[in-house]
């Protein structure tokens, strides 16, 4: 059985989980392959902040970049993640990878539990 | 573009005639000087029955002395007011503070009747000036 | 049982939460300045949050999404990139508001500068969230809290004349100084439709699973638990009113206001002051700090909850960290905290359209809400409360030119 999804409404700025229902991110962008002479076609959704401050200013995002490339230890770039992984859909989109063992997935928040909050003594593991 | 410009004339027109009438604002200032020296006096009364801690009184004396020579310096370089009443109500504002000053070396409210009668003389130029506004601007 | 358990709980926790450094400030300059002439704006705020609340927990238990969630999804990233800021910007001034108050009521206590103060209650309050669980802070402090009804006796107490007090329940701009009366006024109503109330009540409810079949308890929870809430208010202002303004004590600063209490209780009266202070700002700087972790983590799709462990949650518990180090900078500076008070509630206001505003979307879209969408009370009560935010923001800045 097939059902349509509004790309903006259902898709666009969804919450997107792994299959252990952690948050990878939400969709920050759609990204559509065009075809010659075919119609286009959605290829990947993409996460990321870069993304999402390109969709309220592409200055934001280029200055967003070049202060993550100085300053900080992790890159900012967005992922692309094909719609190949779709699991289900809820009050999440569930995909069918796991964060934690995707190296492209969570750098940020991985950079900071390994560097900082593990280093606190309770903070969980 | 068009809409922050728009918003910025709008809050220039709005703000242009919201200004205190400066008597008010100067009258203010003597009432706040004037709370000041009856909040110490009450801080006294307290500290008297034995209400109110020690180091309480440290604080709000060391307070009470900051705050009395920021007002008068305000009250000095108040420019719409007159010089003579300026230089008379920055001069009370000076003896209060010392006596705050002396109040905080010693760790005791100084003198009652001298925070007082500064007290009423701060208030009695503010109600005086209040009295010159038009009747809205009265308490 | 149980519901009626969780009902109890939460109405303690609203009065117990309801006194912070906003709430306490305007109503102590209110009462000393204005005696009861300003208790309607208390209430006007209370029946607006009270409104807010109900829908946001109704939003949460419904569609499973908090207010955040459901503006990033509904109306994009782009449309919400603004108010978010703004609400950060707010959480923060009056983060540090509720740092100064918590650090200036020990410097009253102790008569240690409150300089000395703020990075040990800083790091007090990053621990319970580092090492607590959303049900410890929201009940635990919260409940300590309570012991803000030392402001219903210490009224009770001091005799108020009772008709003066109804008359001060509908507005009536004062003879003299209408300009501080309404820069009072916009400061008690920032202070009691806070943003970050809305967004935190909507993130609590789905941190404590909340479904359907809680909409009636959040009904209660909300009407009840805010209006007793507000009775603390109401009654901080009429104490003010009679133990302040008789003595033509101003209440410009927490040290002029700590002997409001001194006549009903005796020596008790100080430290009741202290500790009411302390614990209030304490809770409060606890749910903002919360706040601006709980609107960053679900506006970006993070992991977030304060039931789950720093480690699982790092960007979270880095954000709230964060957010407590900058709200350490004014109180270290030098900044008088019911200075910063005063003027984080105008900052307030200024945000409260943009937070509120899409709520007259949200709350009729059956996609969320199903069957519980608002009906005509509900709406006019919604349109009524962005009506009154845009007022409150367009007097913001020229109640704080002319009240200031």
């Amino acid at each position: 059985m097939s059902a349509d999804i509004d790309l903006v409404r259902d898709l666009l700025d969804i919450r997107l989980c792994d299959r252990r229902g952690r948050a990878i991110g939400r969709v920050d962008g759609v990204v559509l392959r065009l075809r010659e002479g075919r119609p286009p076609l959605v290829a990947a959704m993409e996460v990321g902040v870069l993304t999402l401050l390109r969709r309220v200013h592409p200055a934001l995002s280029r200055w967003a970049r070049a202060a993550a490339a100085r300053w900080l230890p992790v890159s900012l770039a967005s992922v692309r993640l094909p719609l190949t992984l779709f699991r289900d859909v809820g009050v999440d989109i569930e995909l069918d990878v796991d964060a934690d063992r995707d190296r492209r997935l969570l750098r940020v928040e991985k950079w900071l539990r390994r560097h900082l909050v593990q280093k606190i003594p309770w903070s969980g593991q | 573009m068009r809409a922050w410009a728009a918003c910025a004339i709008a809050l220039a027109v709005l703000t242009a005639g919201c200004r205190r009438e400066p008597t008010l604002t100067y009258a203010h200032l003597l009432e706040r000087a004037a709370s000041w020296s009856a909040s110490v006096q009450f801080a006294g009364e307290l500290a008297d029955r034995g209400l109110v801690p020690r180091t309480y009184i440290h604080d709000v004396l060391a307070t009470a002395s900051e705050e009395m020579d920021s007002l008068r310096n305000q009250i000095a370089e108040f420019d719409a007011a007159p010089p003579s009443a300026r230089s008379k109500d920055a001069e009370m504002c000076a003896r209060l503070a010392a006596l705050l000053r002396a109040g905080e070396t010693t760790g005791s409210i100084p003198d009652r009747i001298h925070l007082r009668d500064l007290e009423q003389q701060l208030r009695g130029d503010a109600e005086r000036l209040r009295g010159s506004l038009p009747q809205e601007t009265r308490r | 049982m149980k519901n009626l358990l969780k009902v109890g709980l939460g109405i303690l926790t609203s009065i117990g939460g309801f006194l912070e450094v906003g709430s306490l400030g305007t109503a102590l300059q209110a009462g000393a300045s204005f005696r009861y002439s300003l208790l309607w704006s208390v209430v006007v705020g209370t029946i607006c949050i009270a409104f807010l609340v109900e829908m946001t927990g109704r939003l949460a238990a419904v569609s499973h999404h908090t207010v955040v969630d459901a503006m990033r999804k509904r109306f994009g990233f782009p449309m919400q990139a603004w108010p978010l800021g703004a609400q950060i910007v707010v959480d923060l001034l009056v983060l540090a508001s509720e740092v100064g108050g918590a650090s200036l009521a020990l410097e009253l206590a102790t008569g240690i500068s409150i300089r000395v103060w703020v990075v040990p209650v800083t790091l007090f309050i990053w621990a319970l969230l580092w090492f607590g669980t959303f049900g410890t802070i929201e009940n635990g402090v919260a409940v300590l809290g309570l012991v803000t009804l030392c402001f219903v006796l210490g009224a009770i107490w001091l005799h108020p004349d009772w008709h003066a007090v109804r008359a001060g329940l509908l507005p009536q701009l004062p003879a003299a100084d209408r300009g501080e009366y309404v820069y009072l006024a916009v400061g008690i109503l920032g202070a009691s439709i806070s943003p970050y109330l809305v967004t935190f009540y909507s993130s609590g409810a789905i941190e404590e699973e909340w479904k359907t079949s809680d909409l009636m308890p959040n009904r209660i929870v909300a009407g009840i638990g805010m209006s007793f809430g507000s009775v603390v208010a109401m009654a901080v202002v009429v104490v003010a009113a009679l133990v302040l303004a008789p003595r033509g004590i101003r209440a410009d600063s927490y040290q002029q206001a700590a002997t409001a209490l001194s006549l009903p209780f005796g020596h008790w009266g100080f430290r009741l002051f202290c500790v009411s202070l302390g614990i209030g700002c304490v809770g409060a700087a606890l749910e903002l700090a919360l706040d601006v972790s709980y609107i960053i983590a679900q506006t970006l799709g993070w992991e977030w909850g304060e039931n789950k462990r720093p480690a699982e949650e790092a960007r979270f518990a880095i954000v709230y960290t964060g957010a407590l180090l900058l709200a350490t900078l004014p109180s270290l500076a030098g900044i008088d905290p019911l200075k910063l008070t005063m003027f984080s509630m105008a900052v307030t206001v200024l945000a409260l359209p943009f937070v509120v505003g899409p709520l007259i979307v949200l709350m009729n879209d059956k996609q969320y809400l199903k069957n519980h969408t608002n009906g005509v009370i509900g709406n006019v009560a919604v349109v009524t409360i962005v009506v009154v935010a845009f007022a409150l923001a367009a007097l913001a800045v020229p109640a704080q030119l002319m009240g200031s």
